[in-house]
């Protein structure tokens, strides 16, 4: 970024300035480095483009039951099939998508927050403080992630809200304790001391210096934690304590209310999971891909 | 020599985190919305049922005394009891913990045996077959929702060869039925730890392999063999054993998933099905006897790698 001015006329600069050159310069670097976390991109694009507009998107509507067609199997008009109800599975697949990702998307964000806030106050003013968080994070990690939003869910009962809250918790633990490792190092680089030594207070150290550096970190781990958080949401949705029906969910598309027609249309199993499969592997194929080009020190691991 | 003093200390840190995680559990319970008795007794209750209902799990008592008291039980080992059966909690998750420790131990085991010889040859020989099929190999297991692959593996079996496996028989009376189940059903699980364990193991020897020691080690004329398993395989196993234990609790989650999806008589069954009854004590029994076996083993882990390597007791 210092070569900026140099290599390029400024009459070649579009409307926006520097800012806007600077942003589709990095998302042109990227492209070129990472072509495979590109590509991972797009397909969750186009994953979250197809939720976002699942009624134009979708051929029929996820809840018209076509009675003619009763778990039939893939054909041109219905591509992935129909199911028991005579439903239009690939519909269903793309609404399933809506809950999913609003879920991934909700628990990414809110445990990216909540961890960065709590990571970065915990590490980087240290003491007791800090060691009384440690010592809770830890507790909350000494809960398997999954049967934590089992009890959770279970006591609040299953709704999409109460399904979020139940797999934040884990979430926030982890974020925040990673975070706070990071901040512990970055505190004691030599330009948060230079930067000290200039006179800069508290909130200028963190504002300028501390939570820029940690940024990195949050943006992979929020890409990797989509892809989880999505499983989580799908295990439970699985094990039949997900967002309730009717909204289509992939998790319930394969829980027990479909899988006795598995072996006679075994389309039904497929689909909804491979979907999910390959949202997930996008995510951590673009969080690898982002932790390789962002931050070159956590290359591999 | 045996550091006792932080034994002693990883123990006393593993007793505080498992009673805040049980007691988190109580909590959670404790939370329900309305009333925990007319939730179980549903919409047509009596009021003189739900008042029995409500002494008999002692919910009519103030939060602060039922939790005192469930702790001091919790203590000497006492869970309380089913709120149908009445039988005892420890005594009805007891029957059922065989089949999830062995779901639990043979997809650790397939992990470690699959995972750490593929990182560790992946590492060797950079960019060979092994190492280009491994990298997304490895994604693609931590990708595969469990309960997808798990119904695959029932499915395409059942669909292609008409092939279903036998139903569930325990381990001694049947070891060769057992297994023709478990073997599948861990399976499940240890693909996902595989993938992450040989993605640990590569890293870890990519780095070792690149210290000075193994370099003194090859110039002293010592076998590629004898190197790479007497020095640089004893470095790197003390990271693979902290992921191990990080990722057992994924693994406890796992089981869960498993047992429903191959109607397998553990842990995890009985709690989906005391949740689907509204037995909730059993359930909060179940989170915290989960708690207790994680913690554990984080323990064990924890200690076994400070016995591997002195540098970490003294960080």
């Amino acid at each position: 970024m210092t070569s900026i001015e140099g290599t390029t006329p400024a009459g070649a600069l579009p409307y926006g300035g520097w800012r806007e050159w600077r942003v589709r310069r990095v998302l042109i670097g990227f492209v070129r480095a990472r072509p495979l976390g590109a590509v991972s991109a797009c397909v969750i694009l186009a994953m979250a483009f197809a939720a976002l507009f699942a009624s134009v998107v979708s051929p029929y509507d996820p809840n018209l039951k076509n009675t003619a067609l009763l778990l039939d199997g893939p054909t041109l008009s219905h591509p992935f099939g129909t199911d028991q109800l005579g439903r239009d599975v690939l519909t269903r697949v793309i609404y399933g998508a809506r809950i999913t990702l609003f879920i991934g998307l909700a628990v990414t964000a809110v445990s990216g927050g909540l961890g960065l806030a709590i990571g970065v106050t915990s590490g980087y003013f240290g003491g007791r403080v800090d060691r009384i968080t440690v010592m809770l994070l830890d507790a909350m990690m000494a809960f398997p992630g999954l049967i934590l939003a089992i009890a959770l869910v279970t006591a609040l009962g299953s709704s999409v809200l109460n399904v979020i809250l139940a797999v934040l918790v884990g979430f926030t633990a982890r974020v925040a304790r990673l975070i706070r490792s990071n901040v512990l190092s970055v505190r004691s680089t030599a330009y948060v001391d230079a930067a000290r030594a200039t006179g800069a207070t508290n909130v200028r150290l963190l504002v300028r210096h501390v939570v820029p550096n940690v940024v990195p970190l949050l943006i992979v781990l929020g890409s990797l934690n989509f892809g989880v958080a999505m499983l989580v949401e799908g295990s439970l949705s699985f094990l039949g304590l997900g967002p309730p029906p009717p909204t289509p969910s992939w998790g319930r598309m394969l829980s027990s209310e479909g899988q006795q027609f598995f072996r006679s249309a075994p389309w039904l199993g497929i689909f909804p999971g491979l979907v999910l499969a390959v949202a997930v592997f996008a995510f951590n194929l673009l969080g690898d891909a982002l932790r390789d080009h962002l931050d070159p020190r956590l290359r591999g691991s | 020599m045996v550091a006792w003093d932080y034994i002693a200390k990883r123990l006393l840190f593993a007793f505080a985190t498992f009673l805040i995680a049980s007691s988190a559990a109580f909590f959670i319970m404790s939370i329900i919305p309305g009333d925990i008795a007319y939730r179980m007794l549903g919409d047509f209750a009596t009021p003189k049922a739900v008042a029995e209902l409500r002494q008999e799990l002692g919910v009519d008592q103030p939060v602060a005394i039922r939790y005192v008291e469930w702790l001091g039980n919790l203590l000497r080992g006492d869970l309380g009891g089913s709120a149908y059966s009445q039988e005892p909690i420890v005594a009805l998750l007891s029957r059922k913990l065989d089949v999830t420790l062995e779901l639990a131990f043979l997809a650790t085991m397939m992990g470690v045996v699959f995972g750490v010889p593929a990182g560790m040859l992946s590492a060797i020989r950079p960019g060979s077959w092994l190492d280009a099929f491994l990298r997304p190999a490895s994604i693609l297991g931590l990708a595969a929702p469990s309960f997808w692959v798990g119904l695959l593996l029932l499915l395409l079996p059942s669909t292609l060869w008409n092939y279903a496996p036998p139903r569930f028989e325990p381990l001694l009376g049947s070891p060769l039925r057992n297994l023709q189940l478990m073997v599948p059903a861990s399976a499940v699980i240890g693909f996902a730890f595989m993938a992450s364990i040989s993605r640990v193991s590569r890293t870890t020897m990519l780095e070792v392999v690149r210290e000075d020691y193994i370099r003194t080690a090859f110039a002293k004329g010592l076998s590629e063999r004898t190197v790479v398993f007497r020095h640089a395989l004893r470095n790197a196993l003390i990271p693979i054993l902290t992921l191990v234990s990080l990722q057992f609790a994924a693994l406890l989650g796992g089981t869960v998933i498993v047992e429903q999806i191959f109607s397998l008589p553990g842990l995890g069954q009985q709690a989906i099905a005391a949740i689907n009854t509204r037995d909730y004590p059993v359930v909060q029994g179940f989170v915290v006897f989960m708690v207790l076996v994680y913690v554990t083993v984080n323990l064990v882990l924890d200690v076994a790698t400070t016995v591997l390597d002195p540098r970490i007791r003294f960080a």
